[in-house]
């Protein structure tokens, strides 16, 4: 390809618009000095909905799972469950997700999770920037994605299948 | 009016950034409103995803009100700020676990797109690689020289020139895939 193309689509990049970053981030950010927190003021209703299903989906995933044995489930066994396993697991859901005809958005539910989701993945970060060698912590963050995933994925998937039969009355 | 357009009304750069070290609280929503546009835009355009761009945004922003004691030229506030916000991208592509996510947030800002050249482009580039992406970005758009791109990623200039001209090559692949 020519200088001359390379130059045309550089151009291009370059007149790509600003993007406005959400509303009341501001006061997010002014508040941080403050609480030291992150992302919490404006999360905090969405979190606790996201918990609920989320906790909802796990006994019910378990309980598939493992029938006789939901009880028993100690958190220790989860710590000790392959970290790979696990983002095989959460890399799975995330093509699952992706092949949902979801045209853009999510429902209620699927936006609580969604952000719960990007809050693990911050701590996830967090993790990692501290060079933490914690495979527990690890563990339970990777679980408690894996189980977020499964419920958006249930979630959305049952929305899309209502919006469908909808249609077709 | 709101205290941040206040703040500008008569102010020069030099007294904003004076007042921004003395923690005032105008002069900090004075450089968050001038300047959060551009670091969103940064952070979603290297990193490829809104709900990164809007922890970079919020990262960067405590970062200038915890550090702006340190900012030693007025005139360097914007470069300053964006050097901030590249910084943050980088830490999060560094990041084994970044690297490997994959979002799970239908974007809206690019279905809603109005200009459709732009969707167009947007959606290519959000199919590179993360790092190819990264780097076109710095070349083009925030004007890093091959040679500093290279250090920021712990390679040569050279690293930084194939994956400029691999990136271009892919772009023009899948926007001619998109078009047929």
């Amino acid at each position: 390809m020519s200088e001359r193309e390379d130059q045309a689509l550089r151009n291009e990049i370059l007149a790509l618009p600003e993007l406005d970053p959400p509303p009341g981030l501001w006061d997010r950010v002014k508040a941080v000095p403050v609480a030291r927190q992150r992302r919490t003021a404006s999360r905090v209703p969405l979190a606790i909905a996201a918990c609920l299903v989320a906790a909802l989906a796990a006994s019910v995933i378990v309980i598939e799972r493992y029938p006789g044995e939901a009880d028993t489930r100690d958190p220790v066994l989860v710590a000790q469950a392959s970290l790979a396993e696990l983002l095989v697991e959460s890399h799975g859901l995330e093509d699952r997700l992706r092949a949902l005809p979801l045209q853009g958005v999510y429902g209620a539910t699927g936006r609580a999770l969604a952000f719960r989701i990007a809050d693990v993945d911050g701590e996830l970060h967090a993790l990692y920037l501290q060079d933490a060698d914690d495979t527990e912590e690890w563990a339970r963050l990777l679980h408690q994605r894996v189980v977020l995933l499964q419920s958006l994925v249930e979630v959305e998937s049952q929305d899309q299948g209502a919006a469908l039969r909808r249609v077709a009355f | 009016m709101p205290r941040f357009e206040q703040k500008a009304n008569g102010c020069s750069l030099v007294d904003i950034v004076e007042s921004l070290k003395r923690g005032d609280r105008a002069a900090q929503e004075w450089v968050y409103r001038s300047y959060a546009r551009t670091v969103y835009t940064i952070g979603r355009r290297m990193l490829g995803d809104a709900g990164l761009a809007e922890d970079i945004t919020q990262d960067t922003f405590v970062d200038v009100l915890r550090k702006a004691d340190t900012l030693v030229r007025a005139d360097a506030l914007e470069a300053w700020v964006c050097r901030i916000a590249v910084n943050h991208c980088l830490m999060r592509l560094r990041s084994p676990w970044m690297r490997w996510r994959r979002p799970v947030r239908p974007d809206v800002e690019l279905v809603h797109s109005d200009v459709e050249t732009a969707t167009d482009l947007e959606r290519a580039l959000d199919r590179l690689p993360a790092k190819t992406r990264a780097v076109i970005w710095l070349h083009d758009v925030e004007g890093y020289t091959h040679k500093e791109i290279g250090r920021l990623f712990g390679r040569t200039a050279s690293y930084s020139k194939s994956q400029l001209a691999r990136g271009y090559r892919r772009l023009r692949e899948l926007r001619t895939d998109e078009r047929t």
